[in-house]
């Protein structure tokens, strides 16, 4: 597939301050998560990626151009911006066509009714935004970004104030849209959400790209880290002592009823788990991996 | 040259609220003091006092109103986090920066004319005079333009783009350009005089406001023309090559 968006040694400092550092790389359509502690230099990415901010070394290119030198590139491409601001005293209405307005799209009012709809806006598209919930700011902001359909849509925490349904119905949307073939990039620290949502993920850390690739090859990556498993028992600290010194263990530690048993090699603790809570005659309640999460993915990139 | 749909968000945003209304007031302010200057005075002495106040007294109270507006446009966006909405649209920088100040200086213009009307309803109903008060629109349209065309630009750079225009205002354009003559050409309140000037007999005491410069509407209409396209150029320029946020 071919790339839409493509960074190459991409960095952004402020003064002495490193924001983004050396960054290469390339979204296709889908759905792509940038997930990142704060201060990772997410927000600076997709704004350097959008063309809000100027790169202090490396190019950009979205839609095969520099955004920057080529600001028709903008009928194709839309941005949610982290911050909440809207404007207070337009309807979400006018807000969404005034996008529209400004991006000079064909069709306008029924663009307008479309992207209103697609985010369940319709019942309160004349209230002032003043008067939104932070979820539904969020949900206008959407709408105006989506209206148009635009092939590049860069979302910068789209998910913050949105309740668990206006959450789960944007995490719909979003794969929709990639599935239709948008490029969809999303940035968020809800690592649960960006897994539900993203086919793909890159990892930021320090401004620098600490990772990319699926959940599941991002861990497979990382054969020289120990990997966790949960386990709950019967008698948890009975069984805890016992995995100490049983083979193919690397820790245990024990974190109220549950034992978190590190590994490097799964194969023989799952042989050996079994076996050893056998012997002592403590019951098996719960075996689950828990590093097969995108959170404790994220937690041995960040090194926590 | 302009995109019709920024132009027409932008003037919303400025009009909006209760700033229109308190800059109205400001630049209402000479016309108004004109007025209660003139009240119970011989016609001719009323209409030489409209003059004096309006060429003395509007240089600070409109120069602040015009600046205000003009630093307003770009710098509530930018401030309030909003000027992404705007900026990642498919509109050229110079069609951008210029639909900015053609907001701008409809807003301050639509102050402009209010503070203006003031005066001249009142000297229309005290003095009977309608036409009196009309050459003043000129300067007060001119300010309008010429300080636009300078505090839009500096509003999207600078976060105390006011506080700057106030120095501006009350340092460069009332003292230094008072005290060295060469640089009274650059004043944009002189240009405005000079248009007036141009239009109507101004009696002495209004045409020391002017200083050296000599009264034209063709010259000032030009340096006009000219600060509008440095101003625009200089936002083109910033737009392009520096961080929009």
């Amino acid at each position: 597939m071919t790339a839409t968006v493509e960074t190459i040694g991409l960095s952004k400092w402020f003064g002495q301050k490193v924001a983004v550092s050396e960054v290469s790389l390339s979204f296709e359509p889908g759905v792509t998560g940038l997930l990142g502690p704060n201060g990772a230099g997410k927000t600076t990415l997709i704004r350097l990626l959008t063309g809000l901010q100027r790169p202090s070394q490396g190019t950009v290119k979205l839609l095969g151009v520099d955004p920057r030198q080529d600001h028709r590139v903008y009928r194709r491409v839309s941005m949610v911006p982290e911050d909440e601001a809207v404007y207070p005293r337009l309807t979400a209405r006018e807000f969404v066509r005034l996008s529209a307005d400004l991006a000079r799209l064909p069709d306008r009012g029924r663009q307008v009714e479309e992207a209103i709809a697609t985010v369940e806006l319709i019942d309160d598209q004349d209230r002032t935004l003043q008067g939104f919930s932070k979820g539904m700011r969020q949900r206008a902001k959407v709408a105006a970004a989506i209206v148009g359909k635009p092939e590049v849509l860069i979302l910068d925490e789209p998910l913050n104030g949105a309740d668990p349904v206006q959450r789960a119905h944007l995490i719909d949307l979003f794969r929709r849209l990639g599935n239709e073939g948008h490029t969809v990039i999303v940035s968020s620290h809800v690592l649960f959400e960006v897994e539900r949502m993203a086919g793909r993920v890159i990892a930021m850390v320090d401004g620098r790209l600490a990772a990319e690739g699926t959940v599941a090859t991002l861990r497979a990556a990382m054969t020289d880290k120990p990997r966790l498993v949960r386990v709950k028992a019967d008698e948890p600290r009975k069984l805890a002592s016992l995995l100490l010194a049983a083979d193919g263990i690397d820790g245990v530690r024990l974190d109220g009823t549950v034992i978190e048993v590190s590994t490097s090699d799964p194969t023989r603790l799952a042989h050996a788990l079994p076996l050893t809570a056998r012997a002592a005659g403590i019951r098996l309640r719960e075996v689950r991996p828990a590093d097969e999460s995108l959170e404790s993915v994220f937690r041995y990139l960040v090194g926590r | 040259m302009i995109d019709f749909a920024l132009t027409r968000h932008i003037f919303r945003q400025l009009t909006r609220g209760k700033r229109i209304w308190g800059l109205s007031l400001l630049s209402a302010i000479a016309g108004l003091s004109a007025w209660i200057a003139g009240t119970g005075r011989r016609a001719a002495d009323a209409a030489e006092n409209y003059h004096v106040i309006v060429t003395n007294a509007a240089g600070a109270t409109l120069s602040i109103a015009m600046l205000v507006m003009g630093a307003a446009a770009l710098r509530d966006e930018r401030d309030g986090g909003t000027l992404s909405y705007l900026y990642l649209k498919p509109i050229a920088r110079w069609r951008f920066a210029s639909s900015a100040w053609a907001a701008s200086v409809l807003a301050a213009g639509l102050a402009a004319t209010v503070g203006w009307a003031v005066g001249w309803v009142a000297m229309g109903l005290t003095l009977g005079s309608w036409t009196l008060a009309l050459p003043a629109l000129a300067a007060y349209l001119a300010a309008a333009v010429g300080y636009t065309a300078i505090f839009v630009p500096v509003g999207y750079l600078v976060s105390r783009a006011v506080l700057i225009g106030l120095a501006y205002v009350f340092i460069w354009e009332a003292i230094i350009t008072r005290l060295v003559a060469g640089l009274g050409a650059t004043s944009i309140w002189r240009t405005a005089l000079s248009i007036y000037a141009d239009l109507t007999v101004l009696p002495e005491d209004a045409l020391e406001a002017l200083g050296t410069v000599t009264p034209s509407v063709i010259v000032g209409v030009v340096k006009l023309v000219v600060t509008v396209l440095l101003g625009t150029a200089v936002l083109t320029w910033t737009l392009k090559r520096r961080d929009a946020l």
